[in-house]
């Protein structure tokens, strides 16, 4: 089981990558998420029974722990912080000379509450209304209605961030 | 330039996250290993130390009733300790049923929405259950506890001074604790740990926002 479930993070390791460089600013506490996630999928694993896709199922125990049971401020004293030569959360900035809108898209992003984060991550990764509305829990037309108004607000801040940068 | 436009870079972005290579299996099978630091796990502890104090005071006052060191003349006089007795083995049982209940946070794989009303229901029930575990310490210690005294002073000094006497106890313990307090907060002890109520009543505000932002449409 073990070895499956590791094929299975490797696998879809950049739906946590994503999840951790929305949730968490600082490297330490992205590293910090990052195993709660894989610690809670782990947990989580023996009980999913293929039910909904696994990339469904990820996003929801991932968004879960990043959102409400993730906390930023408690010290875990007997967690030693893996290393950088062990592992590394691949940044938004390191892609941003390849594309200069990665940029905006982060400050853009950065403005969102921390629900919002997770419908416009959902919506960017081309879920459907249906599946965000299984992952969220709203109805798909409450989904529809947020994604309007967070993109009113996300091209509101772009529009700005332009005109400051001319 | 528009939000399908910045979806275009996301997509770039997914592509350059999959050329990344491969987290290290070791890597991986050590993180499934370490302790979870998630509030599920820090209210489980909390609630295991509330078990192990519950446990140790049953026993030394289950202990105190059977040696009756005080001796007690008259049976009247053990019902305070009783009642703490009685009060300990009530919290203890609760913190196991609660204990017990955390079973449902245990595996975030339910909706974003099902999952936060489950922790902010866990987060009342934590702060109702501090809330008890406090009033009924203070209260057993502070007046409960002199109160097995009460009738031997009163035989000894007469009601007045009988009273008196008793309840000296109770404003040298009332001093003790408002001066307890005011060095800890000064010193900022407890303020992140979940015998804090600010803290439990922070994080609940934070979630229930969150839960209404979900909810509204």
């Amino acid at each position: 089981m073990e070895k499956v479930f590791i094929e299975m993070i490797n696998e879809h390791r950049g739906i946590i990558y994503k999840v951790c460089n929305l949730y968490c600013l600082e490297k330490e506490y992205k590293k910090d998420l990052f195993q709660e996630i894989v610690l809670q999928l782990w947990k989580a694993f023996p009980s999913f029974r293929n039910e909904s896709q696994r990339s469904t199922w990820m996003y929801r125990v991932a968004l879960n722990t990043a959102i409400t049971i993730f906390r930023k401020e408690s010290k875990a004293p007997e967690r030693r912080s893996i290393s950088d030569a062990e592992f590394e959360i691949p940044d938004m900035d390191s892609f941003e000379d390849q594309h200069e809108q990665m940029g905006l898209l982060k400050q853009a992003i950065n403005t969102l509450t921390q629900i919002e984060k997770a419908i416009i991550l959902l919506y960017l990764e081309e879920k459907s209304y249906e599946e965000i509305s299984e992952i969220i829990g709203i109805t798909k037309t409450n989904v529809g209605v947020k994604i309007n108004r967070i993109k009113i607000k996300l091209e509101k801040v772009i529009k700005s961030d332009r005109y400051e940068l001319r | 330039m528009n939000l399908d436009e910045l979806k275009g870079a996301w997509a770039a972005y997914d592509d350059q996250l999959k050329s990344t290579g491969d987290i290290d299996d070791q890597v991986i099978a050590g993180m499934i290993r370490k302790r979870s630091i998630s509030t599920v796990a820090t209210i489980k502890k909390s609630y295991l130390y509330g078990i192990y104090f519950c446990c140790f005071y049953v026993l030394a006052f289950a202990l105190l009733n059977i040696g009756d060191p005080f001796d007690y003349t008259r049976d009247f006089d053990q019902i305070p300790l009783n009642a703490m007795l009685g009060a300990l083995i009530l919290i203890l049982v609760i913190l196991l049923i609660a204990r017990h209940a955390m079973k449902k946070l245990e595996v975030p794989g339910q909706s974003l929405l099902t999952y936060l009303e489950n922790v902010i229901k866990q987060y009342r029930q934590t702060q109702k259950l501090l809330l008890w575990l406090v009033c009924t310490i203070m209260f057993s210690a502070s007046v409960l506890f002199p109160l097995s005294f009460l009738s031997r002073k009163i035989a000894k000094s007469g009601l007045w001074w009988g009273l008196i006497d008793t309840f000296s106890l109770l404003i040298v313990i009332v001093i003790a604790n408002v001066i307890t307090h005011l060095l800890a907060k000064r010193k900022g002890v407890g303020e992140r740990s979940w015998w804090s109520f600010k803290v439990i009543i922070k994080e609940l505000e934070e979630l229930k926002t969150m839960a209404a932002e979900l909810k509204n449409g």
